[in-house]
């Protein structure tokens, strides 16, 4: 047999053509996990020589001097789901041990849901646990900023990205402030007006109910499916934007009864 | 902990060039991983991109051979642990690519594969399967494009040899292979 044949049969016989790619959704949360498991933007700057890390200091002075700020120097420099919840700044002037004090364990953090709005993009919610039983939460804007850090366009504010104890957590550190139902969620909002679009609010959080696989808003009647850990993202336009539109949350389980509600 | 302004677009920058990394080649190097070890692909090409993560500065241009040169070692790696926890006593370095080991239309080439020595098989299926020119070769091998051609050459020939064999059923000896040599006994 001539080798140019058997090679042309080796080709073809090629075992990997019968192997299904991988779905673009699933590829890219690998990509995004593998992206959040550790900050590769740190590192180098370690390695640098000193004095690039002197006129490195120099640059911080001036930015401060300019007026930005601590809060934007943050949000300057945080990019990665990890670093954002390591650097949280629902953290700062949290005294040690106390109720605010929340450490993010690197390997929980994922990216757990995501919502196309339309005229902005792909909104995703990155989630992660902490070593003091508290929960961290992030919700990423298609330019790879953050919402509730106030730099894009489409960012119209609400819980600033970071880690949060639990709401049982925060009654049991003193008089109770929430009413324990299940949920327990942070809310961003997406701003897609100035596009010709809408006002979104973004709910994102997990709920604590075995059985809950949906969960919707009564008011506007949108839901969202309960992913793997009890993660939820549920998007809503907003008409009335000055005012908060009222929303009801109900959590359903897969014979499609009520097994919470907010 | 602040992060500098100036540090923005280099993080901005890393992770965009991981994420176009990823879309480009992510499923080269599973295909890669999994035509070998099935078993080990989820971990071997998590494994792989980990370490891009952490060394993207370091990926070259053409990153694929340098992808597939990671995938290889961590899959080595993986197999030498496996190996130990297993404590089998076959050689594992001989064993044909397990893809190809089940029943199916190509049990020729599979047979074929198997009489050839891991080196041969292994410079043979980078070049047919994964599409690697000889100097995408030569980064995975850690050799000179000269000797990727040399030992390409020959592993063509042999693996040519004994197909035909194979389709004459003729056996073929293990030390006419690893000799070179063409005649059968």
């Amino acid at each position: 047999m001539h080798v140019d044949d058997a090679v042309r049969k080796l080709r073809i016989a090629d075992p990997a053509q019968k192997l299904s790619p991988l779905s673009t959704a699933i590829r890219e949360q690998l990509c995004e996990a593998t992206i959040a498991s550790e900050p590769a933007g740190i590192e180098p700057m370690k390695l640098r020589p000193l004095r690039a890390r002197r006129y490195r200091h120099v640059i911080v002075i001036a930015v401060i001097a300019l007026g930005l700020g601590v809060g934007a120097a943050w949000a300057a420099g945080v990019v990665t789901p990890l670093s954002v919840f390591q650097h949280s700044l629902q953290q700062q002037d949290a005294t040690t041990g106390s109720l605010w004090d929340q450490h993010v364990i690197p390997s929980s953090v994922v990216a757990a849901a995501e919502v196309v709005i339309p005229q902005v993009g792909a909104v995703r919610f990155f989630y992660g646990r902490s070593d003091e039983g508290g929960w961290c939460g992030a919700l990423r804007l298609p330019s790879n900023e953050w919402v509730g850090t106030g730099r894009d366009s489409h960012d119209a504010g609400g819980t600033v990205p970071g880690c949060f104890p639990t709401r049982e957590a925060v009654n049991s550190a003193g008089t109770p402030v929430y009413v324990i139902n299940g949920f327990d969620y942070q809310e961003g909002l997406v701003d897609a007006r100035p596009d010709g679009g809408s006002l979104w609010r973004i709910r994102y959080g997990f709920v604590s109910l075995p059985a809950a696989v949906r969960v919707a808003d009564t008011v506007s009647g949108r839901a969202a499916p309960v992913t793997k850990g009890g993660l939820f993202m549920l998007a809503v336009p907003d008409a009335h934007s000055e005012a908060a539109t009222s929303f009801h949350l109900v959590a359903y389980d897969d014979a499609g009864k009520i097994v919470g509600q907010d | 902990m602040l992060f500098l302004e100036a540090d923005l677009n280099e993080m901005q920058t890393r992770e965009g060039r991981f994420s176009r990394l990823h879309a480009e080649h992510f499923e080269a190097v599973r295909r890669y991983v999994w035509r070998r070890d099935p078993s080990l692909a989820d971990d071997v090409v998590a494994e792989t991109f980990l370490i891009a993560w952490r060394r993207i500065d370091e990926v070259p241009t053409d990153a694929r051979p340098w992808l597939i040169a990671v995938a290889r070692n961590a899959r080595l790696n993986a197999r030498r642990s496996r190996r130990r926890q297993q404590a089998v006593a076959t050689r594992l370095a001989e064993e044909a690519p397990s893809a190809l080991t089940a029943p199916g239309d190509h049990a020729d080439i599979g047979a074929a594969l198997a009489k050839l020595s891991a080196n041969d098989r292994e410079i043979l299926l980078l070049s047919a399967w994964d599409g690697l020119d000889r100097s995408g070769i030569a980064t995975v091998l850690g050799c000179s494009k000269a000797n990727v051609s040399l030992r390409l050459h020959r592993a063509r020939r042999r693996f040519s040899d004994a197909l035909a064999r194979q389709a004459a059923g003729v056996p073929v000896t293990h030390s006419i292979i690893h000799g070179g040599a063409t005649d059968a006994r």
